[in-house]
């Protein structure tokens, strides 16, 4: 049952983490319906090397904390690869986890709460060995595991009488000794500090970080540091990878961090710090707004709202807009939007105004079209609005599909035949029908404002469009259906029929469209810097 | 000093808990004087007294608290004999506070227009609806919240950490106060926003023209934003000086050991320098100087004799035997 112990890879990562995720579900009412997931890891990647200490910077919420426990399994990622010296942990039965827990501890942030008030310093510091069994050694296990304590207690820094009291007899810097001494009880190869120094003051602070700086190099220990403060992670780290919203925007070596630091998000951090010196005080740039919920983290790159160098394609959004209107004081009482819009609806990359009844379009596109034209050189949003319109008529599209069985036997039904999923045809339904509708102009066919709505074995398309051309867009619905049929496309075979029907709802209304944009991609800028912006692309010079 | 009139003038001021266990000092023999549109910091560790300092000023030192010594003049009136009712009247009005966790100060179940009501209308006397709310909206604009109309009707839990914290800082200017005492104002809020808010209360403090108290641990925070800074030991002011001068010539070996300790961005040292020990008992009164057992240059007559506050330069005071002739 024993760790499988192989031959020890110098040159190769201790641990290496791919494509990290971790979703919280946000449950609602009696029942616990799950109405939406917290996306706090959301596909991070990162690797420690033996030895190393890999800094983790990121403000409250970024999902820097889960990233540390996740590697642990003290919390079950969702999804991803974690590596610890050539072995899967996320495939591991409890006893093999257990095995090769031992390899791999943490200290938490707050040593007022991780330590049992109950237990003395000796029972704490020893609880390992009466998982794991007693240290090695010819003697006697009690005496083994005693002299190890004793060991131990004094690698921290505190003394043996210190063993038989309290955890509420000692200081916060002292109990975070205590908790270290705790981690380093079953010789780990690898250390999750999360936030360590945080709840300590300054003086205290730096006596606890020499102490794991002198451990480290003493037992060859990889850390991962975890804070908020990036002053501590720069004194500690050899290489610092910052998390904005469950991702990591940037990583690079700790002297090219400092110096070289590309992404806007990794500039705006180090430019927060109040530097204790007043030579350097500054005319604080800073960044404006706050991080948004990670509930429904911010289309393409999650930085775009709050970035000071923002382009047209980071992944602006109606949301954005939304946010914008009412930043300006357009949804207020007085301004054009809230005049006109009985409702604004975001859906992804258009914003819709359903308006009053008896209400005039035309204000509400010319306020729209001139703002968009006025704030185009200001406001990089504004560049990526697609198109302005107005839209007459409203229908839905129902579309009738296969029982939904499928989904819990992994897209096949017991009867054999091949059915996806619902929610699946649905997207693939809409995307194919709005590629055959939105891109050809020739019809002027209906306009497809919104994502798809599954119930049951339904799925709803909503359209927009001029009120004559129904009868065209039902003819070349069947016809699509039927080319894709006969292409042998699943999708299409799983859909029984269709009908075209009237939405309730307004009639008229106005939508601003955005182009679809999706996350940035990671660059490599060699010497293992690596960002996730699109200034790579639009030609910032890359650090020299 | 400098022709400056003081806003507050406090002169050996004491206060001390009386508990079962014995008499604890948290404040002894404070020394410390506010101008007018200065802003002076208070940097010091956990339990040195900085936010007992602030408590003791507005006279809400808890219970079984109280001020045994000294005296705190506003303006030229002393405060520490008050009664109640004048005291209600200097509270908000003429020193207001900003404190640390906003989410417990503000209270969970009224709205942003309730509370900010109630302190308008009660210091100003603004009971109209209108005029009100109208009060209300410029408050809020003042500390540039977003949408100040929607966060009206708002409770505390609906708004973020910043939010809140905007909002007791609009809540402790709403009626102008001569004196702002902002107890850590930013410690519980991300590094970002934290800069937001300094540079908010930087400019406000020099819109409005009143002298802040800024209390905090962090030294950064106080080198950017004050004009002068008092560092604090063991209920103590151990040295003040202006900002460039105590940044540049620390005297005090507490002091210098502090600047030392706090890891740089972009120093890349091995270890740190740092003070051994920790901060000492309050329930033990001290004969001498109370960082002694922590100084690598103390003296014999550290332990037996206080030492007393001198200037070293001009405007740059300090307590330490090094510097009282003791060596």
């Amino acid at each position: 049952m024993g760790p499988e112990s192989g031959p020890s890879n110098a040159g190769e990562p201790l641990i290496e983490v791919t494509d990290l995720k971790k979703l919280f579900p946000v449950k609602k009412g009696v029942f616990g319906r799950v109405v939406g997931h917290v996306h706090a890891v959301d596909g991070v990647s990162l690797s420690v090397m033996r030895g190393e200490t890999l800094g983790l910077v990121g403000e409250s919420g970024c999902g820097k904390t889960t990233v540390g426990r996740a590697i642990l399994r003290l919390v079950e990622p969702t999804d991803g690869k974690v590596v610890f010296n050539g072995q899967d942990v996320l495939g591991l039965h409890p006893g093999q986890l257990r095995a090769i827990r031992k390899r791999m501890q943490i200290v938490f942030q707050d040593p007022y709460s991780s330590l049992d008030p109950r237990m003395t310093i000796e029972r704490i510091v020893g609880e390992g060995f009466a998982v794991h069994g007693s240290p090695k050694g010819s003697k006697d296990p009690n005496v083994a595991k005693r002299e190890r304590i004793h060991e131990l207690i004094e690698q921290v820094g505190l003394s043996h009488d210190h063993l038989s009291r309290l955890p509420h007899e000692f200081s916060g810097g002292q109990r975070q000794r205590i908790a270290l001494a705790r981690a380093l009880a079953l010789d780990p190869d690898f250390i999750v500090l999360d936030e360590p120094t945080s709840a300590l003051d300054v003086s205290v602070q730096a006596q606890a970080l020499n102490l794991l700086k002198r451990l480290q190099s003493k037992l060859g220990l990889s850390y991962l540091f975890i804070s908020h403060d990036l002053s501590v992670v720069g004194h500690m780290s050899d290489r610092i990878a910052v998390m904005y919203l469950g991702k990591i925007v940037e990583l690079a070596p700790a002297d090219v961090f400092l110096r070289h630091a590309l992404h806007p998000y990794t500039q705006a951090l180090i430019a927060s710090i109040p530097m204790p010196d007043p030579k350097m005080r500054k005319d604080r740039k800073g960044i404006e707004g706050e991080v948004p919920s990670p509930t429904n983290p911010p289309k393409g790159c999650r930085f775009h709202p709050r970035c000071p160098k923002a382009f047209a394609d980071c992944g602006w959004n109606a949301g954005d807009l939304a946010d914008w209107l009412k930043a300006n004081g357009q949804t207020d009482q007085d301004g054009v939007v809230a005049k006109d819009a009985a409702k604004v609806r975001e859906d992804g990359f258009v914003l819709g105004f359903w308006l009053r009844a008896g209400s005039e379009p035309l204000a509400l596109l010319k306020f729209l079209r001139e703002v968009t034209t006025r704030s185009k050189a200001e406001v990089p949003m504004f560049q990526a609005v697609q198109a302005i319109d107005t839209l007459i008529g409203n229908r839905v599209i129902e579309l009738r599909c296969m029982p939904l069985r499928a989904d819990r036997h992994g897209g096949k039904s017991k009867s054999g035949g091949k059915k996806l999923p619902s929610k699946l045809v649905a997207d693939k339904v809409y995307h194919a029908i709005v590629d055959s509708y939105t891109s050809d102009s020739s019809h002027n066919l209906g306009r497809l404002l919104l994502p798809p709505e599954v119930k049951g074995s339904r799925v709803y398309v909503r359209v927009i469009g001029p009120e004559a051309n129904w009868d065209t867009l039902r003819t070349s619905l069947r016809a699509f259906f039927e080319k894709r049929k006969a292409a042998g496309e699943r999708f299409a075979g799983s859909v029984k029929g269709f009908s075209i029907r009237k939405a309730k709802g307004p009639k008229l209304s106005v939508v601003v469209k955005f182009k679809p944009v999706e996350e940035p991609p990671t660059y490599d800028l060699g010497g293992g810097h690596m960002v996730s912006c699109l200034l790579c692309k639009h030609g910032e010079p890359p650090a020299p | 000093m400098n022709g400056k009139k003081p806003v507050l003038e406090i002169k050996g001021l004491r206060t001390q808990f009386f508990l079962r266990e014995g008499v604890v000092t948290a404040l002894d023999g404070i020394d410390l004087t506010i101008y007018e549109n200065e802003s002076v910091g208070i940097v010091g560790e956990t339990g040195c007294g900085k936010s007992m300092t602030a408590y003791s000023i507005l006279r809400l030192v808890p219970h079984p608290g109280r001020i045994t010594a000294g005296s705190i003049k506003y303006k030229g009136n002393e405060l520490t004999t008050l009664d109640i009712d004048r005291m209600r009247s200097v509270r908000g009005t003429k020193i207001s506070m900003i404190f640390q966790d906003a989410s417990t100060a503000l209270d969970p179940v009224f709205t942003v227009r309730d509370q900010l009501g109630e302190v308008i209308s009660l210091h100003q006397g603004i009971y109209d609806k209108a005029a009100l709310d109208k009060k209300i909206l410029e408050a809020l604009e003042l500390v540039r919240i977003a949408a100040p109309r929607d966060v009206m009707r708002m409770y505390p839990h609906e708004l973020s950490g910043g939010m809140k914290q905007r909002v007791m800082i609009s809540l402790a200017l709403s009626c102008s106060p001569s004196l702002l005492i902002a107890d850590e104002p930013t410690t519980a809020l991300d590094v970002t926003i934290q800069g937001q808010i300094l540079k908010l209360l930087k400019a406000l403090v020099a819109k409005t023209g009143s002298s802040m108290m800024l209390i905090t641990h962090n030294l950064g925070i106080v080198a950017e934003t004050c004009d002068r800074i008092c560092v604090m030991y063991a209920g103590r002011i151990v040295e003040d000086a202006e900002t460039f001068e105590l940044f540049a010539n620390p005297r005090h070996p507490y002091t210098a050991g502090l600047l030392v300790a706090f890891p740089k961005l972009g120093e890349k040292k091995a270890e740190l320098p740092v003070i051994r020990g920790t901060v000492p008992d309050l329930m033990n009164p001290f004969k001498g100087c109370p960082f002694v057992d922590r100084c690598d240059k103390a003296l014999e007559v550290c332990s037996k004799q206080r030492p007393s506050r001198v200037a070293v330069s001009p405007g740059h005071f300090v307590s330490c035997h090094l510097w009282s002739g003791g060596g």
